[in-house]
């Protein structure tokens, strides 16, 4: 039986991240999340995900910064920055360290899935196709 | 620039022309009306104007020009005959004079004041143009932070709208999804979240009106303590929290109901969310009411985790916050509603102590 994909969210919004798990398990996934950069970075070291989707504004460490950190940790990981206001040179930043893509909230949930289905399956040196 | 003669006498004037008109463009008069007029209408630089005239003497040409604005600031220099008297000299310089000149009429010394009082009166209107430019600027500039600060504004709420709206729409899907399975503790859930987050949306476009809008407010007499009783009543507080009320202060008070009851609504949120953090041991809010001096105290004291002084120092910014949510306005919103009542609030909290708010009025 093939191993379900792992879907890592991290928002500061509970709320938010919750009704993100809830959408992202009925496609089948399993989906972990955390609450903060630091949280994110952590888990990071411990385990791997498929995808993980990180807001941009948290408070403390913020979702860029994080990224850059895991990115060291992890050089394969494929993750997508989620933001609701784009703060743009930040968003730049992420970018240009090979982060996969942006998401504007509110989003239609249908891209998140999209995202992750061409994702999917690759492993090895990660392209930025998303310009 | 410009210089305006008079003198009654027209060989006097004749003579003045010929030794300025090469340096200076010269206009003339002959008597006090007529100076008066044309130093309003063509506003000339320097007045040389003689003392002894009939009808209006030199003294109360001055009086008069200095008592208009627009002819106040120029330069005069009195034409005097009578250069030993000088309790005339001085009461021509006291009355605001900028210079004398005696009679027969020097042309080397006439020129030299003249170009002495033409440079001063140069370097008076540069100063006063460069003080206008700053002003325009500091204008300019208080607009530009105001905008800068609107911008922020638009920006932090833009945000914390987006999120919310984020959720119910991830809610919304869900439940339809959920309602096709008939995963009924999934809609329930979903349906949990997406109201949440619409009072969330609902509470931040209060707050940023609220802080926007505070101007009227309207006054009427409150009995304070059975009014703060029937306020709490409403209020519907998580189970691990204990309400306990000590509301004795017996003092009735001129109040905006709507404007202050935000206040209060502002403050028991506050501490609501203080002792739900995840780092709190708290589970009490006090209230309490109390007469003290020419003061009406409403104290409000939880024993959440309590409030660092590097966060103290800025809580009444607007748009300083340091919740996941709110954009920051709660408490210069509070402060402006109690200010406006001309009362105040108070805050005492150390980290770990948890925090008191006091609002405050002033007992009429």
């Amino acid at each position: 039986m093939k191993n379900p994909i792992c879907i890592f969210i991290v928002d500061d919004d509970h709320d938010f991240a919750k009704s993100m798990a809830d959408i992202m398990e009925l496609h089948g996934y399993d989906v972990q999340t955390a609450h903060s950069g630091e949280e994110a970075v952590s888990k990071f070291r411990d385990q791997d995900f498929d995808v993980t989707f990180m807001d941009v504004k948290m408070p403390g460490k913020n979702g860029v910064e994080s990224f850059l950190e895991i990115r060291k940790l992890k050089p394969d990981a494929k993750v997508v920055m989620i933001t609701a206001y784009s703060v743009e040179q930040l968003l730049e930043k992420a970018i240009r360290s090979g982060a996969c893509g942006i998401l504007h909230k509110p989003f239609d949930m249908e891209k998140a899935t999209k995202m992750i289905e061409k994702l999917r399956g690759r492993n090895g040196s990660i392209k930025n196709n998303i310009k | 620039m410009k210089i305006l003669a008079v003198d009654d006498e027209r060989d006097n004037v004749e003579l003045l022309c010929q030794i300025l008109e090469d340096d200076y463009e010269i206009i003339t008069a002959y008597n006090g009306a007529d100076c008066i007029k044309l130093a309003k209408e063509q506003h000339p630089d320097i007045i040389i104007l003689d003392v002894m005239m009939p009808e209006m003497d030199g003294y109360e040409v001055l009086k008069r020009l200095l008592e208009d604005e627009s002819t106040r600031e120029i330069p005069v220099i009195f034409l005097t005959a009578r250069y030993k008297d000088t309790d005339r000299i001085v009461k021509g310089l006291e009355s605001g004079a900028f210079d004398y000149i005696t009679k027969p009429i020097n042309d080397e010394v006439l020129l030299a004041k003249v170009n002495t009082a033409a440079r001063i009166k140069k370097a008076e209107d540069e100063v006063k143009r460069q003080k206008a430019e700053l002003e325009k600027a500091q204008e300019e500039l208080i607009l530009k932070e105001r905008l800068a600060a609107l911008g922020q504004l638009i920006a932090t709420v833009s945000h914390e709208i987006r999120n919310p709206l984020g959720t119910v729409q991830n809610a919304v899907f869900s439940i339809g999804e959920a309602v096709k399975h008939n995963n009924t503790d999934l809609i329930d859930s979903s349906l949990k979240l997406a109201e949440r987050n619409i009072k969330r949306c609902d509470r931040i476009i209060n707050e940023l009106l609220d802080f926007t809008r505070i101007q009227k407010i309207e006054l009427e007499k409150v009995e304070i303590d059975s009014w703060l009783g029937g306020l709490l009543d409403e209020y519907e507080l998580p189970e691990n929290i204990e309400c306990v009320r000590d509301l004795h202060s017996g003092i009735d008070l001129q109040i905006d109901r709507e404007y202050l009851r935000r206040a209060i609504n502002n403050v028991v949120t506050n501490a609501v969310q203080a002792i739900q953090d995840e780092n709190s041991n708290g589970n009490q809010l006090n209230v309490k009411s109390v007469a003290n001096g020419e003061r009406l105290e409403l104290h409000f004291i939880d024993n959440g985790p309590g409030i660092p002084e590097e966060i103290l120092e800025k809580i009444f910014e607007p748009l300083f916050s340091t919740k996941g949510f709110g954009v920051g306005l709660g408490m210069p919103v509070i402060k402006d509603i109690m200010e406006e009542h001309k009362g105040g609030v108070e805050i005492k909290s150390k980290a770990g102590q948890g925090t008191t708010v006091i609002l405050w009025l002033p007992i009429q």
